[in-house]
């Protein structure tokens, strides 16, 4: 074999090793393998019940007309995606929390009540920032929260209220 | 042109500003692989499953080769894998800008929210081009520990 390509196998070998090595020991360590998360829908019944507690893994998904629906009655919207989508047009209303910035010692999330109904929505339906902030909401003590898995694309397309900039 | 291209100070340069580049990015991959992995998921060229693997793996080998590019280590080995890896990440972010998402690059972590773009492919091909004349001319290069 070539000395340089035995050489290049050598180095991503040895990185691989000291790769998956770190992210054994490391607490910020991730699965192999990556599994996506599945919410069960939620029942147009249990919508507006509170609950005191909610884990991860028990948040459940609402579908369009259900979002509606909790839109008319203030429920608030949070938006997951990150400052340049949200600047580009959401759901009329939304907070927007960036997934990928979250800090759950945001000053932000100490001025909003976690006990009142929030909604949970990113992009469309193959983005999973919304699961993954909702994840983060249960963990700091929110306990009434749904997913809008078909998000804001799908919000759009059936006109329902959303604020965009105004030379758009 | 090629003997300014192969001046000893300018490849030394490069060498280490190639291998920097690398480092910091490496770096901040590392720290949070998880939203690496979430960067990765988001250009939807890998399929689910292979998405935390590179995000493992894909920082170490930006790292190891970095760190041997700056002392001088198996230099053409090491330019010729990070730059490969560079043009694939370009061909990445070439995609998806044609495919019109606009999204995170996590070229540098996510944490600098870079965008993908025509902005991000430039700065990806002069990195590659620096690459080249590190992989072209290294044996102009100053080493950083003296070869006996």
């Amino acid at each position: 074999m070539n000395k340089k390509l035995k050489n290049i196998i050598i180095i991503i070998v040895t990185s691989s090793i000291m790769g998956i090595s770190y992210n054994l020991l490391s607490q910020n360590g991730i699965p192999l393998v990556r599994v996506e998360q599945k919410l069960e829908a939620a029942e147009d019944g249990e919508l507006l019940n509170t609950s005191e507690s909610i884990e991860e893994g028990t948040i459940k998904s609402i579908s369009l007309a259900q979002a509606y629906q909790l839109y008319t009655t203030n429920a608030i919207f949070i938006d997951a995606r990150d400052n340049w989508d949200f600047a580009d047009g959401h759901i009329a209303r939304a907070l927007n929390i960036p997934e990928f910035s979250f800090e759950p010692s945001d000053p932000k999330l100490k001025t909003i009540d976690k006990n009142l109904l929030y909604v949970i929505y990113c992009g469309s339906d193959d983005c999973d920032l919304s699961k993954r902030l909702a994840n983060e909401f249960a963990k700091i003590g929110f306990t009434n929260l749904y997913v809008f898995l078909d998000g804001y694309e799908f919000w759009l397309k059936n006109n329902y209220p959303v604020e965009v900039p105004e030379n758009d | 042109m090629i003997s300014m291209l192969s001046n000893k100070y300018l490849v030394t340069f490069c060498r280490l500003a190639f291998a920097i580049i690398f480092l910091f990015a490496g770096i901040e991959k590392i720290a949070n692989p998880e939203d690496f992995a979430v960067s990765i998921s988001n250009y939807k060229i890998l399929p689910l499953f292979s998405v935390n693997i590179f995000a493992i793996l894909l920082p170490w080998i930006e790292i190891v080769g970095a760190i041997l590019l700056i002392f001088d280590l198996f230099v053409e080995e090491n330019s010729l894998l990070l730059n490969s890896l560079l043009v694939v990440f370009t061909v990445m972010v070439l995609i998806a800008v044609l495919r019109g998402l606009d999204i995170d690059c996590g070229c540098f972590g996510t944490k600098m929210g870079q965008r993908v773009g025509l902005l991000k492919i430039s700065e990806n091909l002069i990195t590659i081009g620096i690459g080249y004349i590190v992989y072209k001319f290294n044996s102009n290069s100053i080493p950083l520990l003296k070869k006996h």
